[in-house]
């Protein structure tokens, strides 16, 4: 039997350990657990020497690969070292052959000629390296495109459907998008490189060429397959207002593969158009200002079109005499299908990376364009042969109302399809070109002379409306009793104003549906502008049936004349007002040509809008005739003051106990006041202020030459009566401003002279014209002060 | 101080407070879609609105030009006659540089909003991913702002049908007030026939009296009158009635004895009573008469 080991020490024992014990052995059971403590620390014993041996082996492993790496690191740090021993050898070469004589010069002279024609030949070298290298790997790209179309076509031909089918076209896709982004950089960086460029364009045009068309056609099957067109004939024979709901749509009905057949069609078409614009910018780089206005129709929109157009065309014929059923079925088609283009095909465009196409303006564009070009070639041409055979006055008339309809039809279907595309809540540019693609009325365009045809049409009825309303005399006495209109209260215009307003409005609102400024320039030039014509020849006679009768001496014939002018002046303002609104500026600027970019030409006065003739002429007769109210007043002043004038005994007359004025005056005076106060009654403040004015003026002329310059001769007395007669004649105008004398300046300053003392007026006409104008006399002339200053008599 | 002069005064600081304005609303119109996007939010106002404003300003610059024209030749110094006309000159040219400034600026209002539609339209239509969730985002807010939209314009509707309301409300208080007017003139009236409608009353108080009066008179007479009648009537009939009684009885007794005594004689006693009776009668009334007479 083995010694017994004697139990170590207590002390040396560390306080884990009795930590350890003393969690294990709490009370005296425990003891029997003891053997069991033994195997369990044995137990993680050797498992902990495991993990040892384990770590040692990935240390070992570690410290090879470390050694292996540091000898390889090594081995190239040998190479340098060599590498700098070689150019310090070199070095020291050329400096051993410079130090030396004339051969070390022969020697330095050819390597330093030799270096740069050496470097050029390496570089020519790399330069045709980086040429073949991209020559090899545009032809390897192009050999798969042939290979790609090739292929497609032999599948074709065998007419066997395979999922395998879309993947050779989308490989080639693929490779053609690789091929372009490959050029694009050559086209950049090698200019000179051209006939490469040009050799693989050729090669992928053709590839292309054979490529688009099998697309098409490839597409077109899958329509078929799909049911598309829709019947048409459930769509005519169920009510024309009937929900959307009940159209099935073929689009929204495809499931499974037919929908990812449709959809990788879909988007193959869409790549293959992508890739053609961005060929054609590229190669059009240069001139890259013609390319916004080259803008091509989404093909496989066109291709969805195309079949609804063919068998519209159909019923289309059976309804050439009610043209509102052939808008009611465009409309329907297209309200119907619109919402599937934005949902389900525009986020394949987007996946195609095509910019700048809109599915939903696509389609409304595609199917006006179908409307458009029936219109052309079918209803146009017969409602033309209506009015060209149509002699007769009832016949003619007919004719003309048909046409009308045909264009409010069009209005209206613009309308509702314009607000169709804005639904998407993308902002469709206002511009000629998004809006000739989208407008009906775009007919005209190519056919102006339909243009002028519709604006003689539209001037015809409207001048025949009017002429029955000019002819009533009501509308041309009673007031526009609007008062919020503030401009009407300035002018005062009579209702025939806002009736020729309203239909001239009209006129213009149906131009705004034109969709080219020019053509709406046009239109208004040939509508619009003689309509404002018409209506200045009607304000014209009744002013010259006025005056040729009695010369304007009646009081009614003033009344004529007085709204004549209200009303031309407030259509004047108008015009001006209108001359300011974009609409009006933008063919202001008389451009004609439709591709001419629009200037910002900035003209500075509404004469030279649009309008601009009209308006002028509109000035011109108001002008005129406010000129005309004062000479007839004038003239019946002259006649009445007439005896008023001869007496020249008057100024040389005692004083009386009271000054009365004399009878002669206080009749014209009278007569005076009487007809301008029915012109202000009438007559529009500004037009009115503009009359006494020119009134005021000629009589201070009138009586100027008449007394003052008549070789009468004034006593003080004289000078007296004189002053208080003028004091009456102004107070006639006191009524419309403050300080009347400011309107007569000749006789204020001729009553100013004769009132001076003799003395003054001696010493001060010798000193000539300084002194007049010190004195405040500005509107006489020398002569004239001196003639008047001999009038006056001193006693 | 003259008062052409302070009107002249009055009209010079219209114009520059005018003048200002307009240029303000001038240069709006110019900056206008400029901002549309920085900004994120809605313009102030709206590009007609700012051209309106526009407008009142040039019609009001307009109108104050008119009245220093007709001023300007009734100060009443030359030298401030000839100061104001030159003036007049300068805000000509003002006004007409601010007419072509505001078409130079809704030109390029105009202009501002292509070019805002332009950018917004690449990024919406610029393929890829990328547009198609941006586009989904503008979409839903366009329903967002449709929704606001059509909100916005039921509550103008509502302010509508109130304006007419206020407006028939309006009409309806004038016409309380016309009949205020009316009940009051009647009111006056009325007063002013007070005095005449008392005396009227007292007239006709009087009159209701002596009515009744009268009424007694007439009642009292006519009943004296009736009794004086009746009883002449009375004392002629109870008269004859006394006769008629105690020559009845008369005669009753008579008749009891005959009867008693035999009875055959019944019948012609019977006859000869009623033979008497009638004569009895006759001569009395006439003798009755003639003592009356």
């Amino acid at each position: 039997m083995e010694a017994i080991k004697p139990l170590p020490q207590v002390s040396s024992f560390s306080a884990s350990v009795f930590s350890f014990l003393d969690g294990r052995f709490k009370e005296s059971t425990d003891l029997s657990h003891s053997t069991g403590l033994v195997s369990e620390l044995q137990t993680e014993i050797s498992e902990l020497d495991q993990r040892l041996a384990g770590l040692n082996r990935q240390l070992e492993s570690g410290l090879a690969a470390y050694a292996s790496f540091s000898d390889r690191v090594g081995g190239l740090f040998f190479e340098v070292n060599a590498k700098l021993a070689d150019l310090s050898s070199s070095t020291s070469v050329t400096r051993s052959a410079s130090d030396s004589g004339k051969e070390e010069e022969a020697t330095e002279h050819v390597a330093g000629e030799d270096l740069p024609s050496l470097a050029k030949e390496v570089a020519q070298v790399e330069s045709v390296r980086a040429y073949a290298e991209t020559a090899l790997k545009l032809d390897t790209l192009v050999g798969d495109i042939e290979d790609a179309v090739m292929s497609s076509l032999n599948k074709n031909l065998r007419t066997s459907r395979s999922s395998g089918f879309e993947e050779v076209r989308l490989h080639a896709i693929k490779t053609l998008k690789t091929t372009e982004e490959i050029l694009s950089s050559v086209a950049k960086r090698h200019p000179r490189w051209a006939r490469l460029v040009s050799a693989v364009d050729h090669r992928v045009d053709r590839a292309l060429a054979m490529m688009r068309p099998q697309a098409i056609a490839d597409y077109r099957a899958l329509l078929s397959s799909l049911r598309w067109p829709p019947q048409l004939s459930t769509l005519t024979s169920a009510s024309l207002d009937s929900k959307s709901e009940n159209v099935q749509n073929p689009l929204f009905n495809m499931e499974g593969s037919l929908k990812s057949q449709y959809c990788g069609s879909f988007h193959a078409l869409c790549s293959l158009q992508g890739l053609q614009l961005q060929r054609k910018s590229r190669q059009l780089g240069i001139h890259k200002g013609e390319n916004v206005l080259f803008h091509q129709p989404l093909w496989a929109i066109e291709e969805l079109v195309n079949p609804l157009t063919v068998a519209s065309q159909r019923h289309f014929t059976k309804w050439s005499e009610k043209p509102e059923f052939i808008f009611a079925l465009v409309y329907k088609i297209t309200r119907d299908y619109v919402d599937s283009m934005d949902e389900l095909l525009q986020p394949l465009v987007d996946e195609a990376k095509l910019a700048g196409y809109s599915c939903r303006e696509e389609w409304v564009s595609a199917m006006v364009s179908s409307l458009s070009l029936y219109l052309v070639k079918e209803i146009f041409p017969i409602y033309v042969g209506q009015l060209d055979e149509a002699n007769e006055t009832d016949l003619r008339s007919e004719a003309k109302v048909s046409w009308l309809h045909l264009i409010d039809l069009m209005i209206s279907f613009d309308k509702r399809v314009q607000s169709l595309v804005s639904q998407s809540g993308i902002l469709s540019l206002q511009e000629d070109g998004n809006l000739l693609r989208i407008s009906s009325l775009s007919v005209f365009c190519d056919r102006p002379d339909w243009l002028d045809l519709w604006a003689e049409i539209e001037l015809d009825e409207r001048l025949v409306k009017f002429k029955e309303e000019i002819d009533n005399d009501r509308n041309w006495t009673a007031k526009v009793q609007d008062e919020l209109i503030s401009s009407s209260n300035v002018y005062r215009p009579p209702i025939i104003s806002s009736i020729f307003l309203q239909h001239l409005s009209s006129i213009i609102e149906r131009s705004k549906s034109v969709p080219a400024l020019y053509l709406r320039a046009r239109f208004l030039r040939l509508a619009a502008s003689p309509t404002i014509h018409k209506f200045l020849d009607c304000l014209l006679l009744r002013c010259q049936d006025a005056d040729g009768l009695t010369a304007l001496t009646e009081n009614n014939d003033l009344i004529k004349v007085s709204n004549s002018i209200n009303a031309g002046h407030y259509i004047e303002s108008v015009l001006e007002e209108w001359s300011e609104d974009v609409f009006f500026l933008e063919m202001g600027t008389g451009q004609h040509d439709p591709q001419e970019v629009p200037g910002l030409e900035n003209f500075t006065e509404p004469s030279e809008g649009i309008f601009g003739e009209e308006f002028e002429k509109l000035e011109k007769f108001r002008l005129e005739w406010i000129n005309k109210l004062s000479v007839v007043i004038l003239r019946g002043f002259d006649a009445r003051i007439r005896e008023y004038i001869k007496n020249r005994k008057q100024w040389q007359e005692k004083k009386d106990k009271e000054w009365t004025v004399s009878r002669a005056l206080v009749g014209a005076l009278d007569y005076l006041q009487g007809k301008t106060s029915i012109i202000e009654e009438n007559l529009n403040k500004a037009d009115f202020t503009a009359m006494w004015r020119t009134l005021a003026s000629e009589i201070d002329k009138l009586f100027f030459n008449s007394i003052l310059m008549a070789n009468v001769k004034f006593t003080n007395d004289g000078v007296e009566r004189l002053k208080v007669d003028m004091e009456v004649l102004y107070g006639v105008f006191r009524t419309w401003c403050v300080r009347p004398e400011g309107f007569f300046p000749k006789l204020s300053e001729g009553l100013t002279l004769l009132k001076m003392e003799e003395k003054q007026v001696k010493d001060g006409l010798s000193r000539g014209d300084k002194w007049l104008r010190e004195n405040r006399i500005r509107y006489l002339s020398e002569a004239e002060a001196k003639k008047v200053a001999k009038s006056r008599v001193f006693s | 101080m003259d008062e052409v002069v302070v009107e002249v005064e009055k009209t010079k600081r219209e114009w520059e407070e005018a003048y200002e304005k307009t240029i303000g609303h001038i240069i709006s119109i110019q900056q206008y879609g400029k901002s549309r996007r920085g900004d994120g939010g809605e313009e102030k106002f709206s590009l007609q609105r700012l051209n309106g404003l526009a407008q009142d300003g040039l019609s009001l610059l307009n109108s104050l030009q008119f009245n220093l024209d007709l001023l300007a030749p009734q100060l009443p110094s030359d030298d401030q006659v000839q100061s104001t006309q030159s003036l007049l000159e300068t805000w000509k040219n003002q006004y007409h540089s601010l007419r072509v400034n505001l078409r130079s600026a809704n030109l390029q209002a105009k202009d501002n909003m292509r070019k805002a539609a332009q950018e917004e339209r690449e990024l919406l239509l610029g393929g890829g991913t990328e547009s198609t969730v941006l586009r989904r985002k503008r979409q839903a807010n366009a329903g967002v702002t449709s929704d606001a939209e059509s909100i916005t314009e039921s509550l103008r509707r509502s302010r509508q049908l109130m304006v007419q309301e206020v407006e028939r409300s309006t009409n309806t208080l004038v016409a309380f007030d016309e009949s205020t007017g009316v009940l009051k003139k009647a009111e006056s009236e009325y007063k002013g026939h007070r005095s005449l409608l008392s005396r009227t009353r007292n007239l006709l108080s009087t009159m209701q009296r002596q009515d009744v009066i009268d009424r007694i008179i007439l009642i009292v007479g006519f009943s004296l009158f009736v009794f004086a009648v009746v009883y002449v009537v009375s004392k002629r009939i109870g008269i004859l009635k006394l006769q008629r009684m105690a020559t009845a009885a008369i005669k009753a007794q008579l008749a009891g004895k005959a009867a008693n005594g035999v009875g055959d004689d019944v019948m012609p006693l019977g006859q000869q009573f009623d033979g008497n009776t009638v004569p009895t009668v006759n001569i009395p009334l006439q003798q009755r008469m003639h003592d009356e007479l």
